[in-house]
């Protein structure tokens, strides 16, 4: 790792649809997996990130340089990871989700699976279904049997629309 | 254009595509009856929410909720995070009615979502492991003990889960004990009997020597670091804590700050409240007084940690203040949680130091007992844990509504 203070080391990083980013090191080794690139000399030109696309990518990078830049300051990191996530859709945090754990960020993955499991709640057995792309593999019976055994957990819950 | 060919990601497949691992860091966040709901959608995630993994991921972030039981029969868990919504009214994640099955019970003990409750019509023999979220139970009653001669003893409980080996222990002190001929007054101890019921073992095992509980009778273990510990009065006024290792299974002895030692006896009680172990001291005129252990197992670091004013309503019918109160939990901001005489629920907030009647968690008539215990709501079940043992479901019949 570059010791030298003053001149920040820049990383290169690839998406696997061949975008390249820039992005701080000191930012960029909030993720385990590129600080052990970086750790074992691996860094030195292009980093390839197989598992994520570019515009999922861009927004981690985004992240990065944005919790970084927050002091040791747990409550205003949490706020900005708060901010940070609020507009993402279901499809953007499902993507970001898999960036996280392939890049080995726990605080983003804690984050992000948090914001995952609350626009979960409340939500019925349909809406789960259609959003996960889950085919409904019990038959009539066995519906009727999970679904009774856990009907205490469907007050409450939002109405299905095609279920 | 179809909308489905312009963003081909609109359906995504990606809960069978997301390796099980992150699905499980997800899921393992919701509450409770979100995973239920999960388990409803098809059969291969009701297998993943049953798996070790999901219920060990799951119990590592779960935080403690409460468990109310009302007139020994009627059992609700709630959950809440850091804020308590005062003015709401908190639906209960689940309810059961144990009065067909383990007939009215209390609660002795509470750790990683499973109950000890122990029927108040008999007093020895009957013992009963639960969680309330799977809805079924193991009895422990009675297997390979026998306990004909502690009849008129005193009796205290304690359950727990050994550091190391991750044992569930459920222990039971009996002292046998001389009383008073006329005020059935205990005068004094004679003999101290522990027992130990490892769960899945199907035994008691003896536990010698056994440390002395003092007067205490139905005395209820705090739970904390591998250990249950007791409050201690002997005959002489003076206090201890009785310490219990899960793990070595040997006992200790704590003492007690020191301001404790010239109050009013009966009015101290002992709990696991967070981190630490805490001592409610009731016996004051106009507050209740709550010491924390700051540093587990350092005897000078007990301090009074926080003084709550006592509501008015806390006068019971006979116009006494001194009744005990029970902390909870502690929030974040300094509110607390309390529990009065088993009949109540208060609400302390720290920002206006007052402490006001609490009923987000159902309205008690303040006569009907009502016993309410931190409790962390876990999906630990009793079938795989303790293949050995029995477990009976709750049928259909004991919900409530």
């Amino acid at each position: 790792m570059a010791a030298e203070t003053g001149t920040p080391t820049t990383l290169t990083l690839k998406s696997n649809d061949d975008e390249l980013f820039s992005v701080a090191e000191s930012a960029a080794i909030l993720s385990v997996t590129i600080r052990n690139m970086v750790e074992d000399g691996c860094a030195g030109g292009v980093i390839p990130l197989d598992n994520v696309d570019g515009k999922t990518l861009a927004s981690v990078i985004t992240y990065m340089n944005g919790i970084s830049a927050i002091p040791a300051d747990e409550e205003k990191k949490k706020s900005y990871r708060d901010k940070f996530l609020s507009d993402k859709d279901f499809e953007t945090l499902a993507d970001m989700v898999l960036a996280a754990n392939y890049l080995n960020m726990s605080c983003l993955m804690d984050a992000v699976s948090a914001k995952i499991a609350q626009v979960m709640e409340k939500k019925s057995v349909g809406w789960v279904r259609r959003k996960f792309g889950i085919e409904n593999d019990y038959t009539p019976e066995e519906e009727a049997a999970v679904k009774e055994e856990h009907k205490w957990t469907f007050e409450g819950v939002e109405t299905d629309d095609d279920n | 254009m179809k909308p489905s060919e312009k963003n081909p990601k609109m359906n995504p497949e990606f809960f069978k595509n997301l390796p099980s691992e992150i699905i499980i860091e997800i899921l393992s966040r919701l509450p409770i009856r979100s995973i239920a709901i999960c388990k409803c959608v098809c059969k291969s995630s009701q297998y993943l929410l049953q798996t070790r993994e999901f219920v060990d991921s799951h119990l590592s972030k779960s935080v403690p909720g409460l468990v109310t039981c009302y007139e020994f029969y009627e059992y609700k868990v709630f959950e809440f995070g850091d804020e308590l919504d005062l003015k709401g009214e908190y639906k209960p994640v689940t309810e059961l009615d144990c009065e067909n099955s383990i007939s009215p019970s209390v609660i002795k003990g509470s750790v990683n979502g499973l109950l000890l409750l122990h029927p108040d019509v008999s007093k020895y023999h009957d013992l009963f492991i639960s969680n309330p979220i799977n809805r079924d139970y193991i009895d422990i009653q009675n297997k390979g003990m026998h306990n004909h001669h502690y009849f008129d003893g005193l009796v205290s409980y304690g359950f727990g889960v050994s550091e190391v080996s991750g044992e569930y222990k459920v222990v039971r002190i009996v002292q046998k004990c001389v009383r008073h001929s006329s005020t059935n007054e205990v005068r004094r101890i004679t003999k101290s009997i522990c027992h130990v019921y490892t769960l899945g073992t199907r035994k008691w095992r003896k536990i010698e020597p056994c440390g002395l509980m003092g007067n205490k009778d139905y005395s209820i273990g705090a739970f904390l670091n591998g250990s249950l510990h007791w409050f201690v009065e002997d005959f002489k006024g003076s206090y201890s804590i009785l310490c219990f290792d899960l793990e070595e299974e040997t006992f200790s002895t704590f003492s007690l700050p020191s301001l404790l030692t010239d109050r009013e006896t009966g009015l101290q009680v002992l709990v696991a409240l967070g981190d630490y172990l805490c001592i409610s001291d009731s016996a004051y005129q106009e507050e209740v007084a709550f010491w924390l252990m700051k540093e587990y197992g350092d005897e000078s670091s007990w301090t009074k940690e926080f003084v709550i004013r006592k509501s008015p309503d806390f006068v019971c019918a006979y116009g006494q203040y001194a009744e005990l109160v029970i902390p909870i939990k502690v929030f974040e901001n300094g509110d607390v949680l309390v529990t009065w005489q088993d009949l109540k629920m208060f609400y302390y907030s720290n920002e206006t130091k007052t402490t006001k009647r609490m009923d987000a968690f159902g309205r008690f008539d303040g006569l009907t007992p009502m016993y309410a215990m931190p409790f962390t709501p876990s999906f630990l079940s009793l079938e795989k844990s303790f293949p050995a043992e029995d477990v009976t479901s709750f049928s259909s019949f004991d919900y409530p509504f």
